[in-house]
């Protein structure tokens, strides 16, 4: 979270260490199979129905991922796909 | 009651003026017409005029059928284009008025209705005050000045009672739940009990009307229980007043206050007093200040020279200065404890904030597992997607070994430990303001202690023909202490007579809510057996086969029938042939009118069966219960039926019974002449 917002305090890279976590890895590899999500590209995933149905449902109740919600709030859209790219793509 | 006196319906086509108009009369009406004749357009008028199409189904003009808001046929295969349709309806209970709604017209909306205060239809005066009102508008049920199903109910002398919503707030019943309880329609309203019942989100509707029709004490009960939770907070309120003063009273003179806790009790006003705790017992405010009195009282004659003092000087000197270290250590030991308490505290509390945020994580998680449910997903139910195979409920790689605890143990675990720092918490608060009362009477006496030690040692210096000045300042301040002491016993008196009161007010209402307790009241039993005893002759009475009738009783949560074997209950819909789930329905909406006029309860006394004559019935079941109709002491009742469109099997079910009969001769809408 604060490296994340510190890309956008600062609009620029600092050197930061980022790594996927696992268990995150291993929650996306469910959600495909359960067809709530799928993976358009290699950096992608894109909401199914089933998947938008769920949010939906999450987002109606207040007193689910109440941190995680306002977090995301105050990031927004503000992460572009050019920000992860930087993060993402070995740069020469 | 509800009494129909009579019907207009009012139609204007394009050739001319069609129609139907009829008076009823108390007892049993029975409306006969062959199928597709209109019976069921002319009951559906009826429920249409009083607001209550709901029962069918929607609401406003889309409820009605074509003849009576697209095309009039008539004669066969000739069609007339209706421009404007109405229906007049003329109900009694202890004034008459009139109802005129609309179906369709080019000016007027289906939402309105006219109400005219006398007999429109059959009196003899048409020129009658007229106010218009709104149906299924927010306020149809509320607002006083416009609401037509308010003054319905108002007509009818009814006092709609507040039940709970789903939602947890109270809201009024409304009619057109009530109305199911003698109101049966054809298409829906055989199916079950109150099938057509819509629903407004008010909890277990069919019980809070049954309740309402019966006039069960139950509703009474509600609002008593309402008004004394009201009187339990006033007293809330003006006992911790009372506590708050009687704590002060502790506070300034250093006294701890026993017998009495914040919230209200039964006490003993002997058990509640002031104490100050010292070296071996324990002595109260009011012993205090005679002993003090007491001392006082020594010191009547001349102050005495510092030299006739000396001896009793130092003596005395000796006696404080081992009081002070004493005390000292006490002290010592008392503000360390505080401190550790103090702290203590703190991480309990962390520690609590800490269980509480992980709580709600896992009841989050709970809920989105069962939002997982609702969108069908494979993992919510713990199986692999891909391979259909049990998953554990973890993100760590499946093959480590450890089971992880299912989330409504985790959950009750956290639970369990949130309570056990609570109280610990509590606890630990209780013992840190007790020290903290002793810390500062250790340290008041430690002054004082010091004063006195002062002014002995500076009188035993001065010159030994002078006045005591100790002994004067003694009895000055024991004077001073005497006074202050009088003062606070006087408040506490006071404080504890208002607290003796409030006692005596806590237990009558203590007294009240457990008289109000129990669910039912005597005379609600009373009515509760009476309705399932005519229920069951009424059953035998209708040819009921399904089961044996004395396996029959009504359920106590609901006051539906069901079915006992063995303490087994079974529904009796599903118990029952469906013809004779029929006979339970004629049964059980007839008991609930006898049963309320045999208690003055709150049923309009009025019955409206549409084709009561479901499934291939027998006609002896049948000629019973239009008996049975006809023999009800009071009211009104209407049944719509075709008698399979025979003559024959008429006049079988009706020989021998008292009705007023409204036959519908080939179409109910005819030209008007």
């Amino acid at each position: 979270m604060k490296s994340l917002k510190c890309i956008l305090d600062r609009n620029s890279l600092p050197m930061i260490h980022w790594a996927i976590d696992p268990a995150v890895n291993r929650a996306l590899g469910l959600a495909i199979a359960d067809e709530i999500c799928v993976l358009t590209s290699a950096k992608k995933y894109k909401l199914l129905p089933k998947g938008v149905n769920l949010i939906n449902k999450i987002e109606k109740d207040t007193s689910l991922f109440q941190n995680e919600k306002n977090n995301l709030k105050q990031i927004g859209k503000r992460i572009t796909d050019e920000i992860v790219d930087d993060l993402t793509i070995k740069k020469q | 009651m509800l009494k129909i006196n009579a019907i207009k319906i009012e139609i204007t086509t394009v050739d001319g003026s069609y129609g139907f108009e009829h008076a009823f009369s108390k007892g049993l009406n029975i409306i006969r017409g062959n199928n597709s004749s209109g019976k069921s357009s002319l009951f559906q008028a009826v429920l249409y005029a009083l607001g209550l199409e709901e029962l069918l189904g929607g609401k406003n003009e889309k409820t009605m059928q074509s003849v009576l808001k697209d095309t009039v046929e008539y004669p066969d295969e000739v069609f007339h284009k209706i421009i404007q349709s109405q229906i007049y309806l003329e109900i009694e209970n202890k004034s008459v008025v009139t109802i005129k709604r609309v179906i369709v017209s080019p000016s007027e909306d289906a939402k309105l209705i006219d109400v005219f205060y006398g007999a429109l239809l059959t009196g003899t005066n048409k020129h009658l005050k007229r106010q218009s009102m709104f149906v299924h508008d927010k306020g149809s049920a509320s607002n006083s000045i416009y609401g037509f199903h308010l003054f319905l109910a108002n007509f009818l002398e009814w006092e709609l009672p507040e039940v709970p919503n789903s939602q947890g707030q109270y809201t009024h019943l409304y009619l057109q739940q009530i109305a199911p309880s003698f109101i049966v329609e054809q298409k829906s309203g055989w199916a079950d009990f109150f099938a057509t019942m819509p629903y407004y989100g008010i909890k277990q509707a069919s019980s809070r009307v049954i309740e309402f029709i019966l006039n069960m004490d139950i509703f009474e009960n509600q609002k008593k229980k309402q008004e004394i939770g009201y009187q339990s907070d006033m007293l809330k309120e003006k006992w911790k007043t009372s506590f708050i003063q009687l704590s002060n009273i502790a506070r300034d003179t250093r006294f701890i206050l026993q017998g009495v806790t914040d919230h209200p009790s039964i006490v003993n006003i002997d058990e509640i007093c002031l104490l100050k705790e010292r070296e071996t017992d324990a002595v109260t405010i009011e012993n205090e200040y005679l002993y003090l009195k007491h001392e006082m009282l020594k010191y009547d004659g001349e102050v005495r020279t510092v030299g006739e003092n000396i001896e009793l000087n130092e003596k005395r000197l000796e006696d404080l200065q081992n009081k002070l270290n004493l005390k000292s250590l006490q002290y010592d030991k008392i503000s360390s404890d505080l401190l550790l308490g103090e702290q203590q505290i703190n991480q309990y509390e962390t520690q609590l904030l800490d269980v509480i945020s992980d709580l709600n994580k896992n009841k989050a998680a709970l809920k989105v597992v069962k939002l997982g449910g609702d969108i069908n997903s494979e993992i919510s139910k713990s199986i692999c997607p891909t391979c259909h195979q049990q998953i554990e409920d973890t993100l760590l790689p499946q093959d480590v070994q450890q089971v992880p605890m299912r989330l409504e143990d985790n959950i009750k675990y956290l639970e369990s430990e949130k309570k056990m720092l609570e109280k610990y918490i509590e606890g630990q608060k209780r013992i840190q303001k007790e020290n903290q009362i002793r810390t500062n009477q250790l340290k008041d006496e430690l002054t004082e202690l010091r004063a006195d030690i002062r002014r002995i040692k500076k009188d035993l210096i001065s010159d030994s023909r002078m006045p005591s000045i100790a002994e004067i300042e003694n009895r000055l301040n024991l004077q001073k202490k005497v006074e202050f002491l009088e003062k606070k016993i006087e408040e506490f008196e006071i404080q504890k007579l208002q607290i003796q009161l409030l006692s005596n007010t806590y237990s009558s209402i203590l007294a009240q809510k457990s008289e109000i307790d129990g669910t039912y009241s005597k005379l609600d039993n009373k009515k509760i057996e009476e309705l399932k005893l005519s229920f069951i002759r009424l059953l035998k009475e209708f040819k009921y086969e399904s089961k044996p009738i004395n396996t029959i009783s009504l359920s106590l949560d609901d006051y539906m029938p069901l079915n006992q074997i063995d303490g087994e209950k079974y529904n009796i819909r599903f118990d029952s042939s469906a013809s004779d789930f029929i006979r339970c329905l004629w049964a059980y909406y007839i008991s609930l009118m006898l049963v309320s006029i045999n208690y003055n309860g709150n049923h309009p006394n009025i019955l409206m069966f549409d084709e009561p004559k479901q499934q291939d019935m027998s006609e002896e079941g049948f000629r019973n219960f239009l008996k049975e109709l006809s023999e009800i002491p009071i009211g009104q009742v209407f049944v719509f039926a075709s008698f399979e469109n025979k003559d024959e099997s008429f006049i079988s079910v009706t020989n021998n019974i008292e009705y007023h009969l409204v036959k519908i001769e080939d179409k109910l809408i005819k030209p008007l002449f």
